[in-house]
């Protein structure tokens, strides 16, 4: 997506406008849609960002926002776990039955294919992250979150 | 009491006949006190610079003599009821009558006009507000202010020294700034932020900028990215409560998070971060 385009879009717009006014309110028009265009593109930004967070808080799937130069991309992350050892197939010998709904079942399964997965393995890599994640953690590599109080 | 000149600082040989140019256009007014200054501007520098005085002083000045004309079609008002001075290198006349200037508007992915503006410096007295707008070009800001508000599309904004309130607006310029007392609001698309003085309240936006704080006093610090990273230096025997969240940028902090200080939230630095795939540090001032 070119934001140039998006920006343009709504300076013509607003130009248009102006022109309903007359000859001095089209000018004011077009120098303030100029000037505004910054501003514009901040809260576009702003607003991108807010999408992103808000898909990211709901989906195990997470998205970033990468800019080059004019053009604004959503990429997915893919998680790169090389801190963690590969289990070995002893490794998996213990089992858990679990029971859940269909729905979340279903989910699974998009999930896990969606990243070329087994669903046994998908779950495993998700209750792992789960088990190692410590959200008052300080100084650890890529956790999601760092919460708490100290002194500097 | 009112003064106003130029000055004839170009002279050269065209032709046969000597031509010479002014390049600067200088006033003065006298003030009761600390005023408020609105600059709008596209591609000139702007340079403010408070002290201790009762006048203000206006300088516009032009590089090349060819944009002489710019110094005259300028707007100088000073209102002596409230202290108030408008600066504008641009004129509502001779905005429209630049050749191309819809087209350019067009062409163009910023404010852009050419680059013919003239360079404002003003000296007013310590404790003014001013308000900027420009386009491309630099704002640098020197001596204590109550307040400023700089809106930039590419230029970078630069304050030497403690101000009251900053507010920012830019695109892609760079924002440095000195110690900001009481609030500071930044919005940036591409820019980066340096503050070396966080005040009471700090707040940033930015998508791709990355942000540098320096915290000396207690402070509630909100910061916002997408990609930039952010990094806050919060001096040594200062309370903190950290709230940092990122969905792919690696979060860190070089002391101990265990929440045993004990103070009171007023007396603690409240730091809040929020990326998509910047980084978070967070560290004691060295």
């Amino acid at each position: 997506m070119l934001i140039l385009e998006l920006l343009a879009g709504i300076r013509e717009d607003f130009s248009a406008l102006g022109q309903l006014g007359g000859p001095e309110t089209a000018s004011i028009a077009e120098r303030l849609s100029a000037a505004i265009e910054p501003s514009l593109r901040a809260h576009f930004l702003e607003a991108m960002d807010h999408v992103i967070q808000e898909f990211n808080l709901q989906d195990s799937v997470a998205l970033t926002l990468n800019l080059e130069g004019d053009q604004i991309r959503m990429n997915r992350v893919v998680a790169v776990e090389g801190n963690v050892a590969a289990p070995t197939p002893s490794d998996y010998s213990a089992r858990i039955a679990l029971r859940l709904s269909d729905g979340l079942k279903e989910d699974i399964e998009h999930l896990a294919t969606d990243v070329g997965s087994s669903v046994n393995s998908w779950i495993v890599r998700t209750l792992e992250r789960s088990v190692r994640s410590d959200p008052t953690e300080s100084g650890s590599h890529n956790p999601r979150q760092l919460r708490g109080k100290g002194r500097a | 009491m009112f003064s106003s000149t130029t000055s004839d600082k170009s002279s050269g040989y065209r032709g046969g006949d000597a031509v010479t140019a002014k390049l600067e256009r200088h006033e003065v007014f006298e003030t009761s006190g600390p005023g408020t200054v609105r600059v709008t501007t596209a591609s000139g520098d702007v340079t403010i610079g408070a002290s201790e005085s009762n006048v203000i002083e206006v300088t516009l000045s032009v590089k090349d003599p060819s944009f002489q004309r710019m110094l005259d079609e300028a707007v100088i008002e000073f209102d002596r009821q409230k202290n108030s001075l408008v600066v504008r290198t641009r004129t509502h006349e001779n905005f429209n009558a630049m050749r191309g200037f819809k087209a350019a508007i067009r062409r163009s992915p910023w404010f852009e006009f050419g680059g013919s503006d003239p360079d404002v410096h003003i000296a007013l007295p310590e404790g003014s507000s001013v308000e900027v707008m420009t386009a491309s070009g630099d704002t640098e800001i020197i001596g204590g202010l109550a307040k400023a508000t700089v809106t930039s599309a590419s230029g970078n904004v630069s304050v030497a020294d403690e101000v009251g309130v900053l507010e920012m607006k830019t695109a892609s310029g760079d924002v440095t700034t000195a110690t900001v007392r009481e609030s500071l609001t930044c919005h940036s698309a591409s820019g980066n932020v340096r503050c070396d003085g966080a005040g009471t309240i700090t707040k940033i936006r930015t998508a791709s900028g990355s942000v540098r704080l320096s915290v000396e006093v207690p402070s509630d610090i909100s910061v916002r990215t997408v990609s930039g990273n952010v990094a806050v230096s919060v001096a040594r025997g200062l309370e903190v409560d950290v709230d940092a969240t990122s969905i792919s940028g690696r979060l860190s902090s070089t002391m101990p998070l265990d929440g045993t200080t004990g103070g009171s939230p007023q007396d603690a630095v409240s730091i809040s971060a929020k990326t998509v795939s910047g980084d978070v540090k967070v560290s004691s001032a060295s």
